[in-house]
């Protein structure tokens, strides 16, 4: 063997150093997976930590945690949270979390932008929500059989044994919102077997109680393949979601940036319903922003199996997307309701130079669940580009002023008085002209938390004291229960317990 | 020689141990069973969560369970009507079903689910199960990827005709369009092929080549 050869045969087999970074042109094992998550924060000592969801569970569900402090929880910050491989056979999805983690890392040290967003919000990505499915993928297939579709590389769901000679549920058909819908199974055998009840699954009860202790969730995505899509709730149903616009301006927004990147255009939707999906659930129940990306490759000509050549531009195309969100997660703002019948289920909009906009960054009300509007009262503003802000009815009333400098911080605001170019764009539109109609029409705080000044001088969120809180109609599935809970359950339930119900209007179960 | 008796012993207990054996048809677990009727599986979840029920399965609006000692009480102080249930009209096992008819196996109440040369994978509760053996239908466990989809084609001529296949609980891979058609790419099983077929769709199953290692 000539010098040259051997050497290039000893650096392809000899494992990577420390620094390398990890090589997408092939699928990773699950115990390279782990491995790979595992020395992030090694190479990055100051922004990841490597976190297990749900302990207990064998093997355990990991996640990483990137943030400027990663070893402190900061719910004064935002959380974004990425997932992947909740279908054991979508390999290519682990691999775009690890791919997000690794390039989000080292563009902390290499963009200014992103190092910035990274200070303001903890992403947590977790490559393998579904381990022991994956490992099950893992299994030499059978020669016996000639049908690849049967072989354990297509296993899709974990693997609980269901009793009845059949293994596995459905993860993604087991969440507690709208479970038992169409598009998911009853029958156990069946690939998209929902559980025998909600939330049945250790993986999934680990996840749901992993979202719920984020107290400052801002968004949400799950990476599945194939078909290149992005799609947004309801994912359960083919009525259209509340906060439409809003769900629907991300949607196009991170569709036009996948296709910025190599020219693949992803598709909105998949024409098929799937109930108890835990994007309907993290929206239904938290009203945060939650997509389900469908990678590569296309649905017409694509494969559970894609060739790993997809890997590395099915990452590239997606990466952007994922920044944005992050980005816009990482934003400090505190949002207004655009008029007063605004129940936050829609998006505000807000005026701009040009017209009042719904563009995402600049009206989510999203971002304001779980906590609750509430209305009159007063707030400290953190406005960025409040230059796009001018003189307004509003303005003049209100004891702040809203306008001037870029980043005016601290500037107090109470309910504001009626303005006519959102009434234009309000509730009463159509209804009596652009400004003849007067009446309780006008802009209020809607707060997820009030910002106030930290000692530091830089605005900080602080959590609202709120005891007369509206009902949120973003909890809508969450008051259902509460109401079936109340006609059917006597009030000792309710107040035996977890002692957080007796200041929480939530019964004493997990749902958010 | 020694080396090749060696293997040929590995390879006969390896067929041996492989050989499916019969089902297990009788209640996995002693304890009573019992069901409740709920609106929908929030209102299940809230229950077995608040009462650390042990479900065994919600069938339409009936929740069934074991129960901790102190939970019946609680769920009637609540107003819930709660029932004792049968384990073997509840419990249910997935088998191979040797000989007998397809007709036999309908009228048991069983479900058939996929045809495999020599035999049919069905459904049922215990109590449907051995009534097939009674009726001289061997049954035996299944296999490990058992049962298993196979991949199809759904042709529809409508897009809301889309969401009729969907509602056969296939495992829909992509929906797109071919010409004046639609095709649902899916993985189905017989029972809900010949539904689909009953229902006037055409399906058509999918080759898929395997990829050299």
């Amino acid at each position: 063997m000539k010098a040259p050869t051997a050497i290039l045969l000893a650096a392809l087999l000899l494992p990577p150093p420390a620094a390398a970074q990890i090589d997408f042109r092939r699928f990773h094992t699950p115990a390279e997976v782990d491995a790979e998550l595992a020395r992030l924060p090694t190479r990055f000592p100051s922004r990841a930590r490597v976190v297990p969801i749900g302990p207990s569970l064998r093997p355990p569900i990991l996640a990483v945690k990137i943030s400027d402090n990663p070893d402190v929880d900061e719910p004064d910050e935002g959380d974004v949270i990425f997932i992947a491989l909740h279908h054991a056979r979508e390999w290519i999805a682990a691999e775009m979390a690890l791919y997000l983690a690794e390039r989000l890392l080292v563009e902390a040290g290499t963009h200014d932008e992103v190092r910035r967003d990274l200070d303001r919000v903890q992403v947590w990505v977790i490559p393998v929500t579904n381990p022991e499915g994956f490992a099950f993928t893992q299994r030499p297939p059978d020669p016996a059989v000639t049908d690849p579709f049967q072989q354990p590389r297509m296993w899709r769901k974990n693997r609980r044994d269901n009793g009845d000679g059949t293994f596995g549920v459905d993860l993604n058909r087991n969440w507690g919102y709208a479970w038992g819908g169409d598009g998911a199974s009853g029958s156990t055998y069946s690939e998209l077997y929902r559980g025998p009840v909600p939330f049945s699954e250790p993986e999934n009860i680990a996840l749901r109680d992993f979202l719920n202790a984020r107290r400052n969730l801002k968004a949400f995505v799950t990476y599945h393949s194939f078909a290149q899509g992005f799609l947004r709730p309801w994912r359960y149903t083919v009525e259209r979601a509340p906060g439409e616009s809003t769900l629907a301006s991300i949607t196009r927004r991170s569709i036009d940036r996948i296709r910025g990147v190599h020219g693949r255009t992803y598709i909105e939707n998949l024409g098929v319903v799937s109930s108890g999906n835990v994007v309907d659930w993290v929206w239904g129940e938290k009203r945060v922003a939650a997509f389900t990306v469908e990678l590569r490759p296309p649905e017409a000509t694509g494969s559970f199996d894609p060739d790993p050549a997809e890997i590395i531009p099915s990452n590239q195309e997606n990466y952007p997307a994922a920044l944005a969100l992050i980005h816009d997660a990482a934003a400090r703002e505190v949002w207004l309701r655009d008029h007063v019948d605004d129940s936050g289920a829609e998006p505000s909009a807000t005026w701009t130079e040009t017209g009042w906009t719904r563009a995402f960054w600049e009206s989510p009300d999203i971002w304001t669940v779980p906590e609750v509007p509430v209305a009159g009262t007063r707030v400290t503003l953190n406005v960025r580009g409040a230059e796009r802000f001018r003189p307004t009815d509003g303005e003049r009333h209100g004891p702040g002023v809203l306008g001037g400098p870029k980043h005016l911080a601290g500037v107090p605001v109470a309910l504001l008085k009626p303005d006519r170019r959102a009434h234009r764009h309000g509730a009463n539109r159509g209804k009596g002209g652009d400004d003849t109609v007067d009446g309780p029409f006008g802009w209020q705080p809607l707060g997820r938390a009030p910002l106030v000044r930290g000692s530091g001088g830089e605005a900080r969120p602080r959590h609202a004291s709120t005891p007369s809180q509206p009902a949120h109609a973003t909890q809508v599935g969450a008051d259902r229960r509460v109401r079936q809970w109340c006609r059917r359950a006597p009030r000792r339930f309710r107040e035996s317990g977890d002692s957080r119900t007796q200041d929480h209007p939530h019964p004493p179960y997990h749902h958010g | 020689m020694r080396n090749k008796s060696l293997l040929l012993v590995l390879a006969v207990c390896g067929c041996a141990t492989r050989r499916p054996a019969p089902p297990n048809l009788t209640p996995s677990d002693p304890r009573p069973l019992h069901s409740v009727s709920v609106e929908d599986g929030a209102e299940a979840d809230i229950l077995v969560q608040t009462l650390k029920l042990e479900p065994l399965q919600l069938l339409e609006e009936t929740l069934y369970f074991a129960a901790p000692p102190d939970a019946l009480a609680r769920l009637a102080e609540a107003g819930y009507d709660t029932r004792p249930a049968s384990r073997m009209q509840v419990e249910q096992r997935v088998v191979r079903a040797y000989g007998g008819r397809e007709e036999e196996i309908l009228a048991a109440g069983a479900q058939l689910i996929n045809r495999e040369r020599g035999y049919r994978v069905v459904r049922g509760t215990l109590a449907q199960l051995r009534t097939l053996e009674r009726l001289g239908t061997r049954l035996t466990t299944i296999g490990w990827n058992e049962p298993r989809p196979r991949l199809v084609r759904v042709f529809v001529s409508r897009a809301e005709d889309v969401g009729r296949v969907a509602a056969l609980e296939l495992d829909v891979h992509g929906v797109h369009q071919a010409g004046t058609r639609w095709v649902v790419e899916a993985a189905a099983f017989d029972v809900q092929v010949d539904a689909l077929r009953s229902a006037g769709f055409t399906v058509e199953p999918v080759h898929v080549p395997r990829r050299s290692p």
